[in-house]
């Protein structure tokens, strides 16, 4: 009798801990999604409110009267997020067009073709990932002077597709090379012509190298601040970071309302297309470190 | 296979090679020629030749020793916290049986946004009057004073934060790897969970960890835009500056021929850290 309650006891227990296991389990993750999640959701919280207690009551339910009249200033003036976000999309546009193109039609080369010191080009692939944007911007804003393209837009994007061509090549590359080559062959012998195979065969088959490759360039080219601070001056060619980066600078005063308004509208689209694709941007993002 | 090879192979190379040259090789070239000369501003056209004189120059200053000290205390940081967090959370999601992509999605999010953003809501956080004064129980609390090491911390906490999350992910899909037959043998064998933990999952995790480690610690070396804009130029008085913004500093102040010397080390020991780091933590070549 006395031995079955001990072991009933015993189970009891187990139960028990093991419960108060998963207690502790979940309350950890919940608290660390809460420490992730709070900022944005502080932030737009905060932008409805007037410019004074953002910062002084960050807990209190105190809504300006006008609601949205730190969007609407946002909307307004030199420094306008309009603006702003058609120069973002303009310049991250066409970067990661440019930087996915020449990377995948250099990707498809070093795949495909064999040739002696082919290996120089592989090891160049690399080198390409070691420089920091910061390590070679005084050359840099010469050569675009030098273009009379300092100042401009598309002197942010030439060396932005630059930085990005060692990475998306790689991630690329490595994609074509385990695609059999058979499909091109039969191509070929069908009298296809080259770009026909480049664009119409092989293409479609890489799709999901591409798509993860144009996720990842586009964000670093979204969010970089340093290349866009040092190259672009006219405010009317600012793209988002840069607005950011005006309203944090204390000469300008600081509008808590306004920055509110601001960190909300250029994190929060960014949020919503994560969250719908998350799949695909996770993957876009981790796949170096997957890969290596 | 193909006719017309070699033209083809140039055509397809040509656009690549002529965007790295001009804007990576060239420029790391012209970086190592202006090292030896000396500038009188950032729009100089003759400068003059110095020999190592800015070499000398760079490694003497107080605020280069202080922006490697940081950013190597940076580097430890990262590798502690950020690998160390992302871990223990990779291994308690892994445990549920629910609810996995919900935490996926909510860890990373940081990620995705901007660290400009991110810098911009953080200085709201940090005002006097702000968040962590209020949370904190304090009143006008400088979070960036002078000569105490808050500053370097309060600074570095965002930066480790975004990235937790990407570690995360790394570590959810290596722990997806290993097989269940293991720990089902392990369990048999009368192994409990922190004895499993030690001798299971972290070594089947080494190459991961391993992985995670390099970017991480190359990934400090390359900080900037959060730093930048939470602190501008190391406030208060350099006490926070890192490689990036010392660079960046160097080069607003018209220093051209030391912020080429700077550069160059900034690459150097770029490939320094991971090489070493590689060395370091060997590949198990096992798994």
């Amino acid at each position: 009798m006395d031995a079955v309650c001990v072991e009933k006891d015993k189970e009891r227990l187990q139960k028990i801990v093991k419960t108060a296991l998963k207690v502790i389990v979940l309350t950890v993750l919940v608290v660390w999604a809460a420490i992730a999640v709070f900022p944005f959701a502080w932030t737009l919280f905060s932008s409805f409110k007037n410019r004074y207690v953002v910062v002084d009551k960050p807990f209190a339910f105190d809504f300006a009267k006008d609601a949205f009249e730190n969007y609407k200033k946002i909307f307004e003036g030199s420094l306008n997020i309009g603006t702003a976000y058609l120069n973002s999309l303009y310049i991250s546009g066409l970067v990661t067009v440019g930087t996915v193109l020449i990377a995948y039609l250099f990707a498809f080369m070093l795949a495909r073709f064999r040739f002696r010191g082919k290996g120089i080009l592989e090891a160049l692939v690399v080198a390409c990932m070691m420089f920091p944007a910061f390590s070679l911007i005084f050359p840099i804003v010469k050569i675009l002077s030098a273009l009379n393209l300092f100042g401009e837009q598309l002197g942010v994007v030439l060396p932005q597709i630059a930085l990005n061509l060692g990475f998306t090549t790689l991630l690329i590359t490595s994609f074509v090379r385990t695609l059999p080559q058979d499909i091109e062959e039969a191509a070929f012998i069908d009298g296809a012509s080259l770009p026909r195979v480049i664009f119409g065969i092989v293409l479609p088959m890489v799709k999901s190298a591409i798509v993860t490759a144009m996720i990842f360039v586009f964000l670093w080219s979204y969010n970089d601040l340093f290349l866009q601070m040092l190259i672009i001056d006219n405010e009317k060619k600012y793209p988002v970071s840069l607005l950011l980066n005006r309203l944090a600078s204390k000469e300008s005063g600081f509008d808590y309302g306004k920055m509110a308004a601001a960190v909300t509208l250029v994190s929060f689209p960014i949020i919503i297309v994560y969250i719908a694709l998350q799949r695909y941007i996770i993957k876009g993002l981790t796949a170096g470190a997957l890969k290596g | 296979m193909y006719k017309n090879k070699w033209l083809a192979c140039i055509l397809l190379t040509v656009p690549f090679v002529a965007f790295v040259g001009v804007f990576l090789l060239y420029p790391a070239g012209v970086n190592i020629y202006n090292s030896f000369f000396k500038f009188a501003n950032r729009l100089d056209q003759h400068p003059t030749f110095v020999g190592f004189d800015n070499y000398m120059k760079v490694f003497k200053e107080q605020n280069f020793v202080r922006s490697l000290l940081n950013t190597g205390l940076l580097m430890l940081c990262v590798v502690v916290f950020q690998i160390g967090i992302a871990l223990l959370l990779a291994m308690l999601v892994s445990s549920l049986k629910k609810g996995a992509t919900v935490f996926r999605i909510i860890f990373f999010m940081p990620i995705v946004v901007s660290a400009t953003a991110i810098g911009l809501l953080y200085l709201m956080f940090i005002q006097p009057n702000g968040l962590f004064t209020q949370i904190s129980g304090g009143e006008n609390i400088n979070w960036l004073p002078a000569g105490k090491p808050r500053a370097l911390l309060i600074v570095m906490t965002p930066v480790v934060w975004q990235y937790i999350g990407f570690y995360f992910v790394i570590f959810l899909t290596g722990l997806s790897g290993i097989s269940e037959d293991v720990y089902e043998a392990a369990k048999i064998d009368g192994a409990g969970r922190l004895r499993t933990v030690f001798r299971i999952t972290l070594p089947m995790l080494q190459n991961v960890i391993r992985t995670c480690v390099i970017l991480a610690i190359t990934g400090a070396l390359k900080v900037f835009d959060l730093p930048h804009i939470i602190a501008k130029d190391g406030a208060p008085g350099y006490e926070t500056i890192f490689m990036g913004t010392y660079n960046n500093w160097l080069y607003s102040r018209g220093r051209v021929g030391e912020s080429a010397v700077y550069s160059l080390l900034i690459v150097v020991v770029g490939i320094a850290v991971s090489v070493a780091t590689k060395f370091a933590l060997k590949e198990n070549k096992d798994i």
